[in-house]
């Protein structure tokens, strides 16, 4: 908080000294979420020069750091909006942005359906359920299910089948999204 | 997902009108950024150049408001007499002109186009320092090392100075050697006419003259009809008796590419030449692979030398 009080009062010096010690770690960041040197700059450039001339209406409510942090993660946001909208860096976008986004993209819907199942696995019946991961979750034969509940194999193989004809569907598609994503 | 699709989601979220999953797509992107960030090697140097902007965007702007109107007019008629004579200095003490600097490092020899289109040529190891922009009634540098200067005539003297001499020319070319180190600064004049001040001297030379200041006996010497040699002005690379791990390491940092050498017979050998600053990467490798009988191969990821 110090620093924050500094640099309100105008000290040129604390102000320099604060980007000389975020630099690195606000630069790489930059880097990381544009690919490129020169917006990286400008974006650090930016927060801190705007920064400075708001300085005496300056409300930090955390630390330095993390304001620092979310205003560079905000200005990289809109400088990203900037590059995709930018003819001459389309080749950079769809080799080095588009993968990242669309591999995370691919992750959250794997997740989601496994969500679904287990949704879904929630809604059968007490015993179906147990009987459905015993089977698919720990990986026991009929046989073992049956001697390990102490009911007959009929039975096992009658409500497993009731478990996978709810669960069908979302099997289904993880398995092709499973498949997408090998 | 392509590329119109992430303008949507971008454009909703930074007007906050992304969906929840949208949302935590860019949010796992930046989380991403955030753990796999690293910090290039040449960040530092990124660093210096933003501090600068930085400098020059929050630099005051010098207002008189602050002054007292009694004090301004007192100010003002004390200022009158003696400002038209000093208004370049004024000038310069209110807004400073942005200097640029330039380093020519070791074995290179850099070629710089002055804001009044004269250039200077620097000798490895040399240093130059000029505003932005010439302003006020003469166009002044700084220099240290070695500098070949060809100078644009113009009414407006153009001075250097160096460690120990200060050199005044309206428009010629001449070579300037004086730093920090040395024990005979001198200046070579290849044409026109040249004024040197040193502590206690003016002297006028002009071309194919030479002038050296010895320090040590304090005094200075004329050379007549000399040959000035400003053959190196237009090589980019010189070494002298230098290994050829050092030109392997310049050549790497020069055209940003990986030289691989294993080879330790070959990297200790001393390489003496220069050179031209036409000359591209590939005139360069020619040269070294004849004069060594080296086997050099170019692959994707760079150059491997036999």
């Amino acid at each position: 908080m110090q620093d924050v009080a500094l640099i309100r009062n105008g000290d040129q010096k604390a102000f320099e000294t604060c980007f000389n010690h975020y630099w690195p770690s606000l630069y790489s960041f930059a880097l990381k979420i544009l690919g490129n040197s020169a917006d990286a700059k400008d974006v650090v450039q930016q927060v801190f020069i705007s920064i400075w001339a708001r300085r005496d209406k300056l409300n930090i409510t955390t630390s330095l750091e993390s304001y620092l942090h979310q205003a560079v993660k905000y200005q990289s946001i809109k400088k990203l909006q900037e590059i995709i909208n930018r003819p001459e860096d389309l080749e950079h976008v769809q080799e080095f942005i588009l993968p990242v986004l669309n591999d995370i993209w691919q992750k959250m819907e794997t997740a989601d359906i496994f969500k679904q199942i287990d949704h879904q696995l929630d809604k059968l019946p007490g015993k179906t359920k147990e009987i459905f991961m015993l089977s698919r979750k720990q990986q026991l034969s009929i046989s073992e299910i049956a001697g390990r509940l102490n009911i007959s194999e009929k039975t096992v193989r009658n409500q497993l089948h009731i478990a996978l004809k709810a669960l069908r569907h979302h099997i289904a598609v993880a398995v092709v999204m499973s498949q997408l994503m090998s | 997902m392509n590329i119109s699709q992430v303008k949507r989601i971008l454009r909703n979220y930074l007007s906050d009108r992304a969906s929840d999953k949208e949302k935590m797509l860019i949010e796992e992107y930046l989380q991403q950024a955030w753990e796999n960030k690293e910090l290039p090697a040449d960040a530092d140097i990124h660093r210096l150049v933003v501090l600068d902007n930085i400098r020059k965007a929050i630099r005051p702007k010098v207002y008189l408001r602050w002054i007292s109107a009694a004090a301004a007019s007192i100010l003002i008629l004390v200022l009158a007499g003696t400002s038209y004579n000093y208004r370049d200095e004024i000038t310069e003490w209110i807004h400073p002109m942005p200097k640029i600097l330039v380093v020519a490092e070791k074995f290179r020899i850099k070629k710089i186009l002055l804001p009044d289109s004269s250039i200077a040529i620097l000798n490895a190891g040399a240093t130059i320092e000029y505003p932005e922009n010439f302003r006020g009634k003469f166009r002044a540098v700084r220099i240290n090392g070695e500098a070949y200067f060809d100078v644009v005539p113009d009414k407006h003297p153009f001075v250097i100075e160096s460690p120990n001499l200060q050199i005044k020319v309206l428009g010629t070319s001449f070579v300037v050697t004086d730093s920090n180190t040395t024990l005979l600064p001198k200046v070579s004049v290849k044409t026109g006419k040249v004024a040197v001040a040193a502590a206690n001297f003016t002297q006028q030379i002009s071309a194919d003259e030479e002038l050296i200041f010895d320090l040590f006996k304090n005094q200075i010497n004329i050379v007549h009809h000399q040959d000035i040699n400003t053959d190196w002005t237009t090589k980019s690379l010189v070494f002298n008796d230098n290994s050829l791990k050092e030109v392997f390491a310049i050549l790497t940092d020069l055209y940003k590419i990986q030289i691989r050498c294993k080879d330790v017979d070959i990297t200790n050998q001393k390489f003496t030449g220069a050179f031209e600053a036409n000359d591209d990467l590939d005139d360069i490798l020619r040269i070294l692979e004849v004069s060594y009988r080296l086997h050099i191969l170019k692959n994707h990821d760079g150059i491997i030398i036999k």
